[in-house]
């Protein structure tokens, strides 16, 4: 093959392969699906009620919009919009993750636009109060983290791995729609968050 | 060098880059999404599928084991120094101990203010147990891994959780510094045992006292004792 002809087809061939897999931004290339397997806004639509124990921390239920003792409501948080990780307390990609949940966590702590309209809670599947609070502990997580021993929520969500992220959107009315749902870890917390943002269509609604 | 060559090396050089930076992204964006999906699916088995060999009271069997860090790791070389919990998986590459292991991983502060080692011990071969440990956490684990495979699972079948397909039950056992076993829960194999349990046997045993067992921790079991 002349020498012309194999640099056209070295380029081609690196050309595809970074269409193909994304190259080192596999979180925009779904068909590469051996590197990046998640399914960032699929299963969109309502969104199961449950109720959590009331945290009993000061800051977290200032956080969550409550003053009160008792089991409540996940559609009574004050928020427009709220994440939910799914987590597992002795699970390995879990761990990894938190770094980077907490990172989304001070990014829209961080924003005036967001703060009071997007909140981050995580639900412990099959972990016990004592391992969530280890896992918390451990890990440094900032936002509010609640049991799911009896795997209660995690048949009601649908969950069949950890960690997986739901963003559910409060309406006025107080109904509810998730509109995102990925399973896997992420590495990237402002495109994750930007992706929050872009779904939800909050910011449009800001405007 | 001629023109096309210099094109050639320019082209070289994008395609190397490329590749790089794919396979790195390969790496640390698919690994942990990878390793969930080689976790085996085993479905749900017979919750206890063993009869104890031993019981609470009685001398632990000694064993010496080699271990994935290379080296050979027994029981005795504890003796009068650490309490020693050993903890027996099923298998590598299975659902619930995948989750099991890492959990002792951040759970070390509770094993050191009780004095105490954790041994994980399943019937897999050293190469098996060291790809899969190696995948469980991005730091090494802090105790040590053995492999029970050849004889296969003979330490556990002395221990009696040596199941009848092969595999071990997922069972803790609490052996004191004297060599005395002073808990054991041969658990659901479908389930992980909640860590506070086996912390607060922990704390009992270092302090010298009976440790109060669950029943659950027999209601499933072959053989209660």
């Amino acid at each position: 093959m002349p020498k012309g002809k194999i640099g056209v087809v070295l380029f081609a061939a690196s050309a595809f392969l970074i269409f193909v897999c994304g190259g080192p931004f596999p979180e925009s290339a779904p068909l590469c699906s051996f590197a990046y397997s998640s399914e960032p806004s699929g299963n969109n639509g309502i969104f199961p009620a449950f109720t959590l124990p009331v945290p009993k921390s000061d800051a977290e239920r200032a956080y969550l919009g409550f003053s009160g003792t008792g089991p409540f409501d996940v559609r009574q948080i004050k928020a427009q919009v709220l994440i939910i990780e799914v987590f597992g307390a002795f699970c390995s990609h879990c761990h990894h993750a938190a770094p980077y949940v907490n990172e989304v966590y001070e990014a829209i702590e961080g924003r005036l636009d967001l703060k009071d309209q997007v909140k981050i809670i995580g639900v412990g599947m099959r972990s016990t109060p004592f391992e969530v609070d280890l896992f918390k502990e451990k890990l440094h997580v900032l936002f509010p983290l609640f049991a799911d021993k009896d795997m209660v929520i995690e048949k009601l969500l649908s969950i069949d791995a950890t960690p997986t992220f739901i963003g559910v959107k409060i309406n006025k009315d107080g109904s509810q729609e998730r509109f995102y749902f990925r399973r896997g870890p992420f590495e990237n917390a402002s495109q994750f968050l930007s992706e929050i943002i872009r779904l939800s269509g909050i910011a449009q609604e800001a405007k | 060098m001629s023109r096309i060559g210099k094109l050639q090396w320019v082209l070289l050089c994008f395609l190397g880059i490329a590749i790089v930076m794919t396979a790195t992204a390969v790496t640390v964006h698919g690994q942990a999404v990878d390793f969930q999906k080689n976790i085996f699916p085993v479905g749900t088995l017979k919750p206890t599928d063993s009869i104890l060999r031993v019981k609470i009271g009685d001398r632990a069997p000694n064993f010496s084991l080699p271990g994935v860090e290379g080296g050979r790791v027994s029981l005795g070389q504890y003796l009068g120094k650490r309490n020693v919990v050993i903890s027996f998986v099923p298998a590598a590459w299975t659902p619930v101990c995948s989750d099991q292991w890492p959990g002792y991983q951040i759970a070390k502060d509770f094993f050191d203010k009780n004095n105490a080692i954790l041994i994980g011990i399943t019937v897999d071969n050293i190469p098996t147990l060291y790809s899969w440990t190696r995948q469980m956490s991005s730091e090494k684990l802090w105790f040590p891994v053995v492999s029970d495979f050849y004889p296969h699972g003979a330490v556990a079948s002395a221990y009696g959780v040596l199941r009848s397909d092969g595999t071990a039950e997922r069972a803790l056992f609490v052996v004191d510094k004297k060599g005395i076993i002073r808990y054991i829960d041969v658990h659901n194999i479908n389930e992980r045992p909640p860590l506070e349990d086996l912390i607060h046997a922990l704390e009992e045993v270092n302090k010298d006292r009976s440790v109060e067992v669950h029943p659950y921790i027999y209601s499933n079991s072959s053989c209660p004792r």
